[in-house]
């Protein structure tokens, strides 16, 4: 079947831009592959498009694009714990591992980042469980100054030679520059529907968003673009008087905890996760030297508690409590998150001193702590009401 | 008048405040597996003692683990009932510690009873009720009797496991080897005092300090608890009804606030 | 189980260690006292270069295994605790963190500096930065990248250690008015060479039977290549070891007499109960491997100062691919005749343990070697669950002697 290049804009539906080059056939609900995202795999894989799995936002998405392939952020919900893993390993490095071994069939290829001890470790358990090609991104935990940006540039270089292997081809420049441009539009937009969040009254709620961003790591570019433009013509936003909270934490999949969390009683106006606004907040510049740019622009955005100085990160925190007015923070940490948990006593430390209440929720399988995480939530927000 | 339904674990209770906001009634039920059965029955006997019905009541508050399940005009977290509850009767406490059946909590609380911040523990049993009500069945003592036979023993022996598992094994080797049942209870209650501390020392021991929950009504474990802090706690007269009394005071506030 | 009991040995250089260790720590306090800067250090950092600018490097992690040893750690960790650092957390870090918040009036001087290199663990990197932010002391983050093949310690990746190095020496001479001294940093590294050449020769000796070195040896012994590289104090400790396990070999004198089982050990030890090395010992059964004691043991050139040093850096145990890891552990079992493994899964130190599992089932496979995985904590004496652990290992020198 022969498609044309036609773009839709309509007020009434998600639409979805078919390009001449695009082989999937089937309208893709972003409710939908966030609810499921396996199904987007299993579509994939019948569409004859090469998938490359990574773990961590400080992979390049960009390289993996240029090289013809589909980036999939591989998610942790869905598994539960490994067997090859001790018990106080964070589950959810146990869970990305279970992932990966159950749905190998599925990926050209994985990348793994060296974010954290566990995620760190995963790839040498992967290295010797699977049979697809693995690479390591070293990423310097140490992300300021020139010395780690070189280093990280021959790091993505290195990536880029991985990753024509699994093209069978070159990746030309031309490609790259293309990559990083439809994935800037990617984060612009979503920046954009982010930003209604900052008057105080109207807002699109904290579950749509999440799942725009999700639904970024796991849809084709230019679709997942398309939708939001749509979303945003559609412009949902609502007036709401809920109490207004940030999220702190590190990568949430599993969208029933951020729904768990506004039903309680509120609404999430900013966050710092990994698959919220740290995602997209940054741009990468256009440059001559695109790998240059790519490794700038990884390292110099805003840090993930396991990257970057702790002040560079704090210092994000209070700028999103005060811009899109919260009205406490909800620390949500993995039981055995060190990263998050080493920070979580300075930022209570700087948010005491700014007068904003703050709630540490750790939990180590969601699914088996609703009630737990429930009753916590709930007590918080009933402390922030009077 | 104004009822407070607190569905905890172990146990229902019900307490019945009127305009002035005195108790003038309470109950206790165990909690079984229904709630609303066991809920139902509390408030039942509560009333009865005034010679009154259902009707009388024009707000119910309900709370606890199985407050969502119950009957009730408004729902509030637990940590919210025993701040308002301990406010009301000692407005000079800054922390309260709650050990129920089958969790325990820290409560830092500021002025009117405002919660600023809490911890809690729902995942073990250690540092619970039920790690006393394990080990009372295996000494075979009622568990009311842990309380007097504490003050008996001089030598407590030293529970060193933190699991609730691991130290049932440790009772029954002293047991076997002849120690006194005083001594190994001194040394439990001095074990789940310590978990508790552990807990709450994220909280901090701003004075006053209260002891609320059931096993507060065990005067052993209190003076663990109490020599392990290093003061002298506030102790209400029925700790185990304070969170269901916070929970009635709530009731007659949001009925205040709609009329 | 094994009726009979063999009495086992310490060596006398391992008596030696605790006096060792009270001078190491009153010479910081003096260094302090003469206005020389101390450096609070994570345990992989090039000490060779500390010398040479003249900076006295503290180890909080060894610090916290010494605190657990001789029993007052539970303050600190309660300090820690009460701040708000979770009890999952890594026990040298809550140790070390409960000791600065704690007003650091002990036997480790307050830090000037704080710098670490990310090549044992992240949690490194989020332990210096919570000092850090408690403390106010500067901060130097140093990155060693994974080897994932040797060409690493020759290329890119090399020359990025090596430029931070050269980067650390001119941040510390600018902020300290200090001067970088390389004739020392040669004779530094000449001594830490030496002191390493010397262990390694002592743990080869191992391979006797019976074994003259055991678990309380290594454990405690390794303390001057830890923190004391590039002196001549720790050249003479390991000389004078050296000697004495030579006469031992020679008079074929064994840290038991009954030797029955040669066992390797595989992660850091439970410095509050070293009575279970005892156990083992009492039941026939002689530690004589463990990664952990040959950790700080590099051969240096001293020709190629930075170099070599900014090697150690990345060559650092944990630090290399598990593929080379493995190869170091069969060679071993080889080379050792190992009956048997011990893996010691550790609640504090994710980094070693996350792949233990999957390193144990290569072993039982292709190498028929029985282990016995425990989980405790290497310094929390909360998380030992003595009597269970006891009892496993007396089903694992069952297997053992069936065999």
């Amino acid at each position: 079947m022969k498609w044309s290049k036609i773009l839709q804009r309509t007020f009434l539906s998600d639409l979805l831009y078919l390009d001449s080059k695009s082989k999937m056939t089937t309208l893709t609900s972003i409710s939908e592959v966030c609810k499921n995202p396996i199904e987007m795999l299993k579509k994939y894989k019948d569409s004859g498009i090469r998938v490359v799995g990574y773990s961590c936002s400080y992979v390049p998405e960009e390289l993996i694009i240029s090289a013809e392939l589909q980036p999939f952020r591989i998610p942790n919900f869905g598994s539960a714990a490994s067997t090859l893993t001790p018990t106080f390993i964070c589950q959810f490095a146990s869970a990305v591992l279970e992932n990966i071994l159950k749905l190998e069939e599925f990926f050209s290829g994985f990348v793994l980042a060296h974010t954290c001890d566990p995620m760190w470790r995963l790839y040498d358990i992967i290295k010797k469980k699977v049979r697809k090609p693995v690479f390591f991104l070293r990423v310097p935990h140490n992300t300021e100054g020139e010395l780690s940006t070189e280093f990280f540039k021959k790091e993505l270089l290195r990536l880029k030679d991985f990753l024509t292997e699994i093209l069978g081809a070159k990746v030309t420049d031309e490609a790259l520059l293309s990559a990083i441009e439809v994935c800037n539009e990617n984060r612009s937009l979503l920046k954009e529907v982010y930003m209604r969040n900052d008057d105080g009254k109207y807002c699109v709620n904290g579950l749509d968003r999440f799942q725009l961003v999700l639904a970024s790591m796991w849809m084709p570019k230019k679709e997942i673009n398309a939708q939001i433009k749509a979303s945003i013509f559609k412009n949902n936003s609502v007036k709401t008087d809920k109490v207004r909270l940030h999220i702190n934490g590190t990568a949430i999949y599993d969208l029933k905890l951020i729904e768990m969390i506004e039903d309680a009683g509120c609404f999430i106006a900013s966050d710092d996760l990994c698959t919220g606004s740290r995602y997209f907040w940054e741009n990468v510049a256009i440059s001559r030297d695109p790998i240059y740019a790519l490794a700038d622009r990884y390292l110099q955005r805003t840090p993930c508690p396991s990257h970057g100085p702790l002040q560079k990160r704090l210092a994000y925190i209070d700028f999103m409590v005060e811009k899109f007015k919260a009205r406490g923070v909800l620390t949500i940490a993995e039981r055995f998150c060190d990263p998050i948990l080493y920070d979580a006593v300075h930022v209570k430390d700087m948010l005491t001193k700014r007068n904003i209440p703050t709630m540490l929720i750790d939990y180590e399988n969601f699914e088996q702590e609703t009630g737990r995480i429930k009753t916590r939530v709930e007590a918080f927000i009933e402390s922030l009401s009077g | 008048m104004y009822a407070g339904v607190d569905a905890g674990a172990s146990a229902t209770k019900v307490v019945i405040v009127d305009e002035g906001e005195n108790i003038i009634s309470h109950a206790i039920v165990p909690s079984g597996i229904n709630f609303k059965a066991s809920s139902e029955e509390a408030l039942k006997k509560a009333l009865e003692r005034l010679n009154l019905t259902k009707r009388d009541i024009l707000y119910i508050v309900s709370t606890g683990y199985g407050r969502k399940l119950i009957d009730a005009s408004a729902v509030f977290s637990e940590i919210t009932c025993i701040s308002r509850g301990v406010h009301k009767l000692f407005p000079s406490v800054k922390t309260i510690i709650d050990v129920g059946g089958q969790d325990s909590k820290a409560i830092r609380i500021g002025e009117n009873g405002r919660v600023l911040d809490f911890v809690m523990n729902d995942k073990c049993a250690a540092g619970t009720g039920r790690f006393l009500e394990v080990m009372a069945t295996i000494l075979g003592k009622p568990i009311e009797e842990l309380g007097a036979l504490h003050f008996k023993s001089l030598n407590p022996v030293k529970i060193s496991s933190t699991c609730t598992v691991f130290a049932e094994s440790e009772v029954i080797s002293y047991m076997s080897k002849g120690c006194k049942i005083e001594d190994v209870i001194a040394g439990l209650h001095n074990a789940i005092a310590e978990r508790i501390f552990s807990m709450s020392s994220r909280i901090g021991f701003e004075r006053e300090v209260a002891f609320t929950g059931g096993v507060a009504k065990n005067p052993g474990f209190v003076e663990a608890l109490s020599k392990r802090i290093g003061l002298n706690p506030i102790l209400p007269k029925e700790p185990q009804i304070i969170c269901a009394f916070g929970a009635a005071l709530l009731a007659k506030k949001r009925f205040t606030e709609k009329v | 189980m094994s009726g009979e009991k063999s009495r086992s040995h310490v060596l006398q250089a391992t008596k030696k260690i605790g006096e060792l260790i009270l001078e190491y720590f009153a010479r910081a306090s003096e260094a302090k006292a003469q206005g020389k800067p101390v450096a609070w250090i994570t345990v992989f950092t090039p000490v060779e270069l500390l010398r040479a600018l003249d900076i006295y490097p503290v180890a909080p992690e060894h610090f916290g295994a010494m605190c657990s040893a001789r029993n007052f750690i539970m303050d600190y960790l309660e300090e820690a605790e009460r701040k708000g650092y979770s009890q999952n957390l890594c026990s040298y870090s809550r140790c070390g963190l409960g000791y600065a918040l704690s007003g650091m009036s002990g036997l480790m001087p307050p830090p000037d500096i704080l710098i670490t290199f990310r090549n044992s663990c992240d949690v490194y990197v989020k332990w210096w930065q919570s000092l850090q932010a408690h403390l106010g002391a500067p901060l130097f983050v140093g990155e060693a990248p994974y080897v994932l093949a040797p060409e690493d310690l020759d290329n890119y990746v090399l020359d990025y250690v090596v430029k931070q190095l050269m980067h650390l020496i001119k941040v510390t001479e600018e902020k300290f008015k200090l001067k970088f001294d390389e004739e020392k940093l040669v004779e530094a590294v000449r001594l830490s060479d030496k002191a390493s050449e010397l262990w390694l020769e002592a743990l080869r000796l191992r391979r006797h039977k019976p074994c003259p070195l055991g678990g309380r040896d290594s454990a405690s012994d390794i303390f001057p290549l830890v923190v004391m590289q590039g002196t001549r104090e720790a050249v003479q400790f390991y000389e004078e070891l050296l000697e004495e396990v030579k006469e031992k070999v020679g008079k074929g004198e064994g840290v038991i007499e009954n030797e029955k089982y040669r066992l390797l050990f595989d992660g850091i030890w439970l410095w509050y109960a070293f009575d279970l090395i005892k156990y083992f010992e009492d039941r026939g059964a002689v530690f004589v491997y463990e990664p952990y004691s040959e950790a700080w043991a590099y051969r240096l050139d001293p020709s190629k100062p930075l170099e070599s040093i900014a090697k150690k850096v990345l060559a650092m145990g944990l630090n290399v691919d598990i593929d080379l890891r493995i190869e170091r552990f069969l060679k071993s079992i080889k080379e050792f005749d190992i009956d048997g493994a011990v893996l010691f899964s550790n609640r504090s130190c994710k980094s070693w343990s996350a792949p233990q599992l999957v390193t144990a089932e290569i072993m039982g496979d292709k190498f028929d070697v029985p282990y016995l995985i425990f989980e405790a904590d290497m310094a929390d004496p909360r998380q030992y669950a003595e009597a269970q652990i006891k009892n496993r290992i007396d089903a694992f020198l069952e297997v053992l002697r069936e065999r």
